[in-house]
């Protein structure tokens, strides 16, 4: 006997409790595996309710396909699923869940109603479990698909529920996993509503750049890179990542979705790292919305209940072609706002788009938290919100299946439509649903926060969009007038009003207050003048009376030699001159210091060298070259004048990335009235 | 100490003095004029300690005169704070009384000032010079030939010797040079005196500016006084007394090219205007004007990918081969505006080669140019 009791299959209940440690963590894991439900049964619009931060009462409702009689009690049953029958499934997965844990386990640790109904069916049903067990099922008149509550989660768990935390931290839990939702299906409405409050509403059948601007603001959507169906060995890749410059202390923007599912992977991690290079300093996140298709055999999503690890089975690879195009894009992103600069005219918002604009910037809501108001910023009632509401199915499943069909209807569409995201509003602020975090590092969302805020006036909005717009437009150029708002030549309102330390530039905007670090806005002016030198005609290099000779020690004079053409190029007449000697016959116009000639070729070497040895498989390029130039040609300008300053901030302003110096750190930062408020206490 | 001055003369006399004066004077009482007054005049003394300049008005036999000394005496008051009340005092005539305490009392009309001032031992003592070699010229010499050279110095702190005008007193010739290594400007002008008094010295920036400022009346003489470290510019009645920069200026002869293949004579006021209007399409510094000559024919052209582009014709004698040169604008405008000569002639050997701007008189301009990109 003393041998039988002590090993014991455990019973389904106590199993799925288990099982609900690892799948049910908080309530935002509750909501992440419902809404993917939802999203499985290819619902059109999901809303989430929370009570209480989720501990007293969860609501998921979605317009989804709906489940008999039958279906919806075996859900409930352990390892029952819809999503795969046979292990050849497994290897393949293109639904969020497969395991058939999440339900019961769910179940297992709350009151739990599920309601769902068919849309051809005339009656649901309605199935009530407390803690795992089933206690009544009966039949139930609700609008077709399915609704689950969840009420009291981990009421039959005291040790869980004490680890709970806060409200309001497990509201931004929730809040947090909705949005990433929203982000992966921008053709699927989402509303979350806290307590009574509704969050957001973003209408159904909307594009990743319109769910962006509604969830994070129109603001950033401004500094955003398109990336358009990119392929590049076993990725293809859409979505939006932030121009070098646009970063963020935290991770909160950065979101990477990986066959439509939000994962994190040391394998995108590294891809950043590697795609933004120097542009990312350390302790700091680009913002990205990235959104990587791979052949779902590839991957392995059965590493973690969460399914937030993946495993790739062949991760350089992966890793390879996403940094590549990373690293295209952000070029791009470069070259774009060059071209872009030239071609705008004086033109405001145009009469067509003007009026889209304004109506959509009309039905805005003052405040951020009112209900029922379309955040995504399509203008008027969306046919499938109203289909919603009159309790029929909106459109046809095929259409809206966001697994089957999305090798066919690539989620990153270029955006040929005029995007219906204003680029000035009237002063209606539009706060980001996302709190945007590390503001001391985020001018361009500042500046362009300006937009907003700055007035009614629309040049007034216009002119701080000037440093950004251009940058964030995606690629290919809408053919949109509301890109006409970034007019060239218009100054933002900066006014200089003071010299600090001998090294920073105070001055003032509507915003509040921002510093410019002086050296580093020389980096980049000078930094993005060499390499206009280096490719275009028109500028040149000033030619000495008296050429001046410096001697370097071989090993310099060997290591410099190759780069002479390029350093020519960019306006530093060097050439050969007798052993270990160089003469420099013409000198970059910015360059007036003749008699730090030779401290600036040192430097200039030693700085070439570091390149050389912190990344031996980049290519040292002319790039870096002019980056090396620009270091130490800025290291010699002191500030002298406010009205050096303001010439400064001008020519800085006028650079296609005028954010941050080559390097990646910031060249303004800004410390908006609202933050001084705070920290005067007043708020 | 005790004065009564119009108030035209008051404010003349400090104005012509207190530009010397620093905002961020290293002393309290570098930002101070020392005001002497003897029996014979008031004299307007300020210093940086780099250059000491002074003005003098003096007392004039009739009986209204705009100044009358009762009391002599000497005092330092602010000089810029001073300068802004004369400016403003309502009536034309200010009576200044200066007790034991080196206060002044400024009384004018209904006005009363009292300024707190610092005694006038304090007031750095003048310098010292030895080895004198004197220089009687004109006002207007000095003053065309300052014009001419002033605005090629160089910026450029790190070759200080170039932050100043070369003047050299040679064969009864006066050079003046000024450079910054990418342009050249040379003037030269008689003057007589003894071969013993042959000189070369190096006159800084702001004395060079002071000077100008000073140097108004075309009639007058001017004496010039070099010694081993200052010198001193005597005229009217100011003086202007600077250090000298110490150091080796570049063997400028050198860089002045021998004989040029090609002259165009330019009208100079047709071209600067047509070479201004190119150049607001190269408004950035580090831009280029290009110059396109072709028979009887040079187009000035400015290119900015940002902007746009900008061309202009102009008509002149020109036989040689097609060719093409690009300066930088500020450079190559620069003794258009400087000048008063109506023919300027450019010399030109080659599209690399550095230019020459000449006028009938003895001037000369070397402009290297830029090198483009192709």
């Amino acid at each position: 006997m003393r041998f039988m009791a002590i090993i014991q299959v455990l019973s389904d209940l106590l199993a799925s409790q288990v099982a609900a440690g690892e799948v049910v963590e908080r309530p935002a894991s509750v909501v992440k595996e419902l809404v993917e439900n939802s999203l499985d049964a290819r619902a059109a619009t999901i809303s989430v309710l929370a009570r209480r931060g989720g501990s007293a009462l969860l609501r998921v409702v979605d317009d989804g396909m709906g489940m008999d009689r039958e279906d919806a009690v075996a859900c409930l049953q352990r390892h029952a699923t819809s999503k795969i029958r046979t292990s050849g499934d497994l290897a393949a997965i293109i639904t969020k869940g497969f395991r058939g844990e999440a339900l019961p386990s769910i179940a297992s640790v709350s009151k739990f109603t599920l309601s769902t109904r068919q849309a051809g069916a005339l009656t649901g049903t309605r199935v009530t479990v407390e803690g795992g067990t089933v206690t009544e099922v009966c039949d139930a008149g609700d609008a077709p698909g399915t609704q689950v509550e969840v009420r009291q989660l981990f009421y039959n768990m005291p040790a869980r529920r004490k680890f709970l935390r806060s409200e309001d931290t497990e509201f931004s839990h929730i809040e947090q996993q909705v949005r990433v939702q929203a982000l992966a299906h921008p053709e699927v409405g989402f509303r979350l509503t806290r307590d009574d409050r509704c969050l957001f509403h973003l209408p159904p059948g909307g594009q990743l750049l319109e769910r962006i601007a509604g969830l994070a603001g129109a603001e950033l959507t401004e500094r955003l890179l398109e990336i358009t169906d990119m392929e590049r060995g076993p990725v293809r890749v859409s979505g939006f990542i932030g121009e070098a410059g646009l970063l963020r202390s935290t991770r909160s923007l950065q979101f990477t979705f990986l066959n439509r599912r939000p994962v994190e992977s040391p394998v995108f991690t590294q891809a950043l790292r590697g795609g933004y290079g120097e542009a990312l300093p350390r302790g700091q996140s680009p913002v990205v919305f990235l959104r990587v298709e791979i052949d779902p055999a590839a991957v392995d999503v059965n590493v973690h209940p969460a399914k937030r690890e993946v495993r790739f089975r062949h991760g350089l690879a992966v890793q390879g072609a996403l940094t590549e195009i990373l690293q295209e894009t952000l070029r791009r992103g470069r070259a774009f706002r060059t071209t872009v600069s030239l071609a705008v005219p004086d033109r405001l918002p145009g009469s067509g788009d003007g009026a889209d604009a304004g109506s959509t910037a009309g039905g805005r809501p003052p405040t951020p938290v009112s209900g029922g108001h379309h955040l995504g910023g399509s203008p008027g009632p969306s046919p499938s919100q109203e289909a919603f509401e009159n309790g029929s199915r909106p459109l046809a499943g095929a259409e809206l299946d966001p697994d089957l069909n999305r090798r066919s209807a690539p989620s990153g569409r270029p955006m040929t439509t005029p995007v219906p995201v204003p680029r000035w509003q009237p002063p209606a602020v539009q706060p980001a649903l996302i709190p945007v975090e590390g503001e001391h590092v985020s001018p361009g969302g500042n500046g362009a926060g300006g937009a907003s805020s700055a007035g009614p006036h629309p040049e007034n909005a216009a002119a701080p969009c000037n440093g950004t717009a251009q940058g964030g437009v995606p690629a290919p150029p809408p053919p949109d007038a509301s890109d006409a708002v970034a007019v060239e030549g218009k100054v933002p309102e900066f006014r200089v009003t003071s010299l600090l330390g001998g090294q920073y530039v105070v001055m003032e905007s509507a915003e509040g207050l921002v510093l410019m670090d002086h050296r580093a806005a020389w980096e980049r002016v000078l930094f993005e003048e060499a390499l206009d030198r280096a490719s275009r005609q028109g500028t040149g290099s000033q030619a000495l009376l008296t050429p001046l000779t410096v001697p370097l020690s071989p090993r310099e004079f060997d290591f410099l030699k190759p780069w002479m053409p390029a350093l020519r190029r960019m306006g530093l007449g060097v050439e050969e001159f007798g052993p270990n000697t160089v003469m420099v016959d013409s000198l970059p116009p910015f360059w007036k210091s003749d008699g730090e000639t030779p401290a600036l070729l040192s430097a200039l070497l030693d700085d070439l060298r570091h390149a050389g040895d912190r990344a031996p498989a980049r290519r040292l390029d002319e790039e870096s070259i002019a980056a090396a130039v620009a270091r130490q040609a800025a290291r010699r300008q002191a500030p002298q004048s406010v009205e050096q300053a303001e010439e400064l901030v001008r020519r800085l302003l006028a650079c296609g990335m005028p954010y941050c110096c080559p390097v990646g750190r910031p060249t303004i930062i800004q410390l908006s009235f609202q933050e001084l408020a705070r920290k005067f206490g007043r708020i | 100490m005790k004065f009564r001055i119009s108030k035209e003369k008051l404010l003349e006399g400090l104005q012509q003095v207190q530009n010397v004066v620093s905002s961020r004077a290293t002393l309290p009482v570098l930002s101070n004029v020392l005001i002497e007054a003897e029996s014979s005049g008031l004299r307007f003394t300020t210093t940086d300690l780099d250059i000491v300049v002074s003005g003098r008005i003096a007392v004039t036999e009739e009986p209204d005169g705009p100044l009358e000394i009762m009391e002599t005496g000497s005092v330092t008051l602010p000089a810029r704070r001073l300068a802004a009340i004369v400016r403003e005092l309502p009536a034309s005539e200010v009576t200044v009384t200066v007790d034991s305490e080196n206060t002044a009392a400024i009384r004018c009309g209904n006005s009363f000032f009292k300024i707190l001032g610092l005694p006038a031992e304090d007031f750095p003592p003048p310098p010292k010079f030895e080895d004198v070699k004197e220089f009687i010229l004109t006002q207007k010499t000095l003053r065309d030939a300052l014009k001419k050279t002033a605005y090629a110095i160089s910026t450029d702190e790190t070759r200080y010797v170039l932050n100043g005008i070369y003047c050299q007193f040679k064969e009864n010739k006066m050079t003046l040079v000024a450079t910054d290594g990418r342009r050249l400007a040379m003037t030269e002008a008689e003057v007589e005196f003894p071969e013993s008094n042959e000189a070369a010295v190096i006159v800084p920036t702001k004395a060079v500016s002071e000077l100008q400022r000073l140097l108004k009346d075309d009639q007058g003489q001017l004496v010039i006084r070099i010694g081993a470290r200052q010198i001193a510019f005597e005229l009217n009645q100011s003086l202007l007394v600077s250090k000298l920069i110490e150091g080796n200026y570049p063997n400028f002869r050198q860089v002045i090219p021998g004989a040029a293949n090609e002259r165009v004579t330019l009208e100079r006021e047709a071209f600067l205007q047509a070479a201004q209007r190119v150049s607001l399409l190269a408004p950035d510094k580090s831009n280029s004007v290009k110059l396109h000559f072709t028979k009887d024919n040079i187009e000035i052209t400015a290119n900015s990918a940002d902007i746009g582009e900008a061309r202009e014709s102009i008509a002149v004698k020109y036989n040689g081969p097609n060719m093409a040169i690009a300066f930088n604008p500020e450079y190559l405008v620069a003794p258009f505006r400087n000048l008063d000569a109506d023919e300027i002639f450019l010399d030109l050997i080659d599209e690399v080669s550095p230019g020459v701007i000449k006028i009938a008189s003895p001037f000369l301009y070397v402009l290297m140019p830029m090198r483009v990109s192709q």
